[in-house]
């Protein structure tokens, strides 16, 4: 029986990474004329990583090791969402499949857009602060980058002429 | 010896130039103000901030991240000493002692003390580094691809064995840091490799996007779920110079843990980590009453500081004289290098004296502004350890956003970077350490560079890497201390070093 379901686990993903790389790499020459080929790095890690899952898992099966640990998925949701948010309104996306385009929108929208999804991360979130705060934040930071800094970063909706 | 001085001297006509003055001063403050945020230590600041070195000349560049990594170190010790959290394993020690006279009122001086310990050893360490780089380089020079592969090999094996937790997992990490290194077209063959046809990653998965999924992201995931009680020190700081009696008992511990990180931090992999417990340990052995240990002594606090000081300071040594990253702070060193076009080794002392030397009095600069900044703000800093992390962390994925965006003015970083938070969290809940990881990304690389030409010639085989006295020794050797890693014993003294 599996003594540590956290080992067990991470031990079978270390197997399917090192599957995944293993097949998409049957192609590449392990050595060719001149030395090193371009199979030979991804490879043999791909090898040993598969081995080191395998030890990982046999281990689990022996001695006695943490559980699996919860995910927090709405958390990992928000914040990432956010930053998913960020990168399609920063300058727009086209999406054909779904016949229709994100505008590009700029950091002042795609700021406080960022903010607010990924806030909704923490419960304790208040609602007029953290608009507020996404607000001022996203004000400074167009000062500090776009204008101290002098980064290329799109500011204001195009629609808007800047 | 009037080499060094001379050298230091050009270095210093570079450093203090206004310019690099100012990038070394907001260097410094930029990274304590983010690594005085608890649960961010040095790998994360340095990640998130990395973007905004991009558009400066290279010395700036490397001067500024430089002043960014003392920034963070000194953050995390404040944070350590304030609230108890410490931002990473190397202030682990300073909480114990630290937290506790803040506790009793003598926060200023804790971190009055820390500074000055802090300051010795890095003049101290300065010093090391400047007599070190010749000899260093010279020996480097010597060193064909495979000694440089071998090398390599026993930084990541001494990386596996410093590193927390269970050896196996901590080497699958390393491991996978090279394939992920792989991925992208063969620099020599053109052929697309692991790229599943992906257009955005055929040039390879990029260094920054990496470090801030893993480390950014990741971090705000796990600090999220752990949400720890913050306990600030109320009340005053108190005052901040160490009276006379806390000096006299604080030299002998900062001058002891000055020479104990001075060494441990030139090893390769990693081996600055231990430098704050070997100090801590030491003093603790020989107190005349080791009960005060955790319970405010300032020795416990002096000797591990300058312990961390010294040791983040001479891990630039293997950086700058060999070209291999010690551990994940340099491997980003040498990915901010790599971006300016620079190859890191022997040949930057020869080629780039300016930039070699100008980095190395900076250095000394950087100390000395830390604690000129840091003393006077010490206020500014508790303030800011107040602010709820509800809004903290939607503020640092704002920075890192920004920050990824203007790497390449590319939205699809910005995706890509999600992504690897998404596996740093995987990671983490798989009770993976993800440091080794961007230290193998970065080291496979180079590994395969030098595989490369240390197999190029006629007729070589893998026993050609053997060829060399040297490159033999050290794949030997590094092949023992990994079999040493696994077995029992060791593992149980291993674990006993990270338990203290």
């Amino acid at each position: 029986m599996v003594k540590s379901p956290q080992d067990f686990a991470a031990g079978l993903v270390l197997i399917a990474i090192a599957s995944i790389a293993w097949i998409s790499t049957l192609g590449l020459p392990f050595s060719q004329v001149g030395g090193v080929g371009s199979g030979m790095l991804p490879k043999s890690t791909a090898l040993i990583l598969g081995g080191l899952g395998l030890l990982i898992v046999v281990g689990s099966l022996i001695s006695e090791g943490p559980p699996l640990e919860r995910w927090s998925v709405r958390d990992a949701a928000m914040v990432l969402g956010g930053v998913l948010a960020f990168a399609l309104t920063i300058r727009g996306t086209p999406l054909p499949a779904l016949g229709f385009n994100i505008p590009a929108l700029g950091l002042a929208v795609a700021g406080p857009l960022a903010v607010l999804i990924a806030a909704q991360a923490d419960r304790s979130t208040r609602l007029i602060e953290v608009v507020i705060f996404a607000v001022v934040l996203t004000a400074l930071c167009i000062i500090l980058f776009r204008f101290l800094l002098g980064l290329p970063i799109p500011v204001f909706p195009p629609l808007l002429g800047y | 010896m009037f080499d060094i001085l001379g050298n230091l001297a050009l270095g210093f006509t570079v450093a203090l130039t206004l310019k690099n003055l100012a990038l070394c001063f907001a260097g410094c403050l930029i990274g304590t103000l983010i690594g005085v945020l608890p649960g961010v230590g040095p790998i994360a600041t340095i990640a998130m901030l990395l973007p905004i070195t991009y558009g400066l000349d290279p010395i700036g560049a490397l001067i500024m991240l430089s002043g960014i990594y003392y920034g963070a170190q000194y953050g995390g010790s404040t944070t350590a000493i304030l609230v108890n959290i410490p931002g990473e394993a190397t202030s682990v020690v300073t909480t114990l002692d630290g937290h506790q006279m803040a506790k009793q009122g003598r926060a200023g001086v804790a971190l009055g003390t820390a500074a000055i310990a802090s300051f010795f050893a890095g003049t101290f360490a300065t010093l090391v580094v400047a007599g070190l780089a010749l000899p260093m380089t010279a020996l480097a020079l010597k060193f064909g691809p495979s000694d440089r592969f071998a090398l390599m090999v026993m930084g990541l094996v001494f990386a596996v064995v410093l590193a927390r937790g269970s050896v196996p997992k901590a080497l699958a990490m390393i491991v996978l840091g090279i394939l992920l290194s792989t991925i992208g077209t063969d620099g020599e063959t053109g052929e697309d490799r692991m790229t599943f046809g992906i257009p955005q990653i055929s040039d390879g998965l990029d260094f920054a996007v990496i470090a801030m999924g893993i480390f950014g992201f990741a971090e705000i995931l796990k600090n999220l779920e752990n949400p720890e009680a913050r306990d600030v020190v109320r009340g005053t700081i108190g005052r901040l110079l160490p009276s006379r009696d806390d000096l006299r008992a604080s030299a002998a511990p900062a001058m002891r843990g000055t020479l104990l990180g001075s060494f441990l931090g030139i090893l390769p992999g990693n081996g600055a980590v231990l430098a704050p417990f070997a100090s801590y340990t030491l003093e603790k052995r020989i107190a005349k009453d080791p009960s005060r240990f955790g319970n405010g002594a300032i020795e416990g606090v002096a000797g591990p500081e300058a312990a961390n000081n010294a040791g983040a300071q001479t891990s630039f040594i293997p950086l700058l004289t060999l070209g291999i990253p010690p551990n994940a702070v340099m491997a980003l060193m040498v990915g901010a290098m790599t971006i300016h076009g620079l190859i890191p080794g022997p040949q930057i002392m020869s080629k780039q004296p300016q930039l070699f030397w100008g980095l190395i009095a900076s250095m000394w600069i950087g100390n000395l502004m830390l604690l000129i900044i840091n003393l006077p703000l010490v206020g500014l800093w508790v303030r800011l350890l107040k602010v709820p992390y509800r809004l903290m962390f939607p503020a640092i994925l704002l920075f890192c956003c920004i920050g990824i965006y203007s790497i390449g003015n590319k939205p699809e970083d910005v995706m890509m970077t999600a992504a690897f938070g998404f596996i740093g969290y995987s990671l983490l809940k798989l009770g993976f350490e993800p440091a080794p990881l961007l230290l193998g990304f970065v080291l496979g690389r180079l590994m395969e560079e030098n595989l490369r030409q240390a197999m190029s010639k006629a007729g070589a085989t893998l026993l050609s890497l053997f060829d060399s006295p040297l490159a033999a020794s050290l794949l030997v050797f590094s092949a023992v201390l990994l079999m040493l890693a696994v077995l029992p014993a060791v593992r149980k003294s291993r674990e006993e070093v990270f338990q203290e």
